[in-house]
């Protein structure tokens, strides 16, 4: 179970932060940094079979494999912008990660943009 | 699970907090920054080499490319 390790493991790396946070060691929030990394690369792991399963269902049902794949980018944005700009909050400067978060809305509405055009024309195909 | 990467950070870390305070309790304040210097140089390898892994992993699964 690898979720009962990633808590014990964590535990671990507070009380090691905690101390290098004490003596002002910048060392503390790479530290911080390397263990979201680890915790990701096996969420990561776990998300792709998820993904596998999604795309499974997608294609019994018939669904246009483009829409599933913009929700896969998507999801991959907010996924790294998360980590990203959680860590920049816990390094101190929340304004860079405001920079981080509006990049990351504007990378995505840029990919939601060609399924709103295709809702639209659906919609209007109907109405006619 | 790479749990070692996590262990040589912390042991950097701790090990650079240390000299840095006997160094500056020794009166040679400069020399304590560029030890924190270097180990912080030193962590930051590891962690980049790290963020490369993950990045390249999360391109393929979220087809990211």
């Amino acid at each position: 179970m690898e979720i009962i390790q990633i808590l014990g493991l964590s535990l671990i790396v507070l009380v090691i932060y905690f101390i290098l946070q004490e003596q002002k060691n910048p060392v503390a929030l790479l530290l911080v940094l390397a263990f979201s990394l680890i915790i990701f690369l096996v969420v990561v792991r776990q998300v792709a079979l998820i993904f596998a399963t999604l795309q499974t269902i997608s294609m019994a049902a018939g669904v246009n494999s483009i829409y599933l794949k913009t929700v896969m980018k998507i999801l991959g944005i907010a996924y790294l912008t998360e980590l990203v700009a959680q860590l920049c909050r816990d390094g101190g400067s929340s304004a860079l990660a405001l920079k981080i978060e509006l990049a990351a809305k504007i990378a995505i509405l840029t990919l939601a943009l060609p399924i709103l055009l295709a809702i639209i024309e659906s919609i209007l195909q109907l109405l006619r | 699970m790479q749990t070692d990467i996590i262990f040589k950070i912390a042991g950097i870390g701790i090990l650079t907090a240390v000299l840095h305070s006997v160094l500056k309790s020794m009166g040679k304040e400069d020399q304590a920054n560029l030890a924190t210097l270097a180990g912080l140089a030193l962590v930051l390898f590891m962690v980049v080499e790290l963020l490369a892994e993950l990045f390249a992993y999360v391109k393929t699964v979220f087809l990211l490319y």
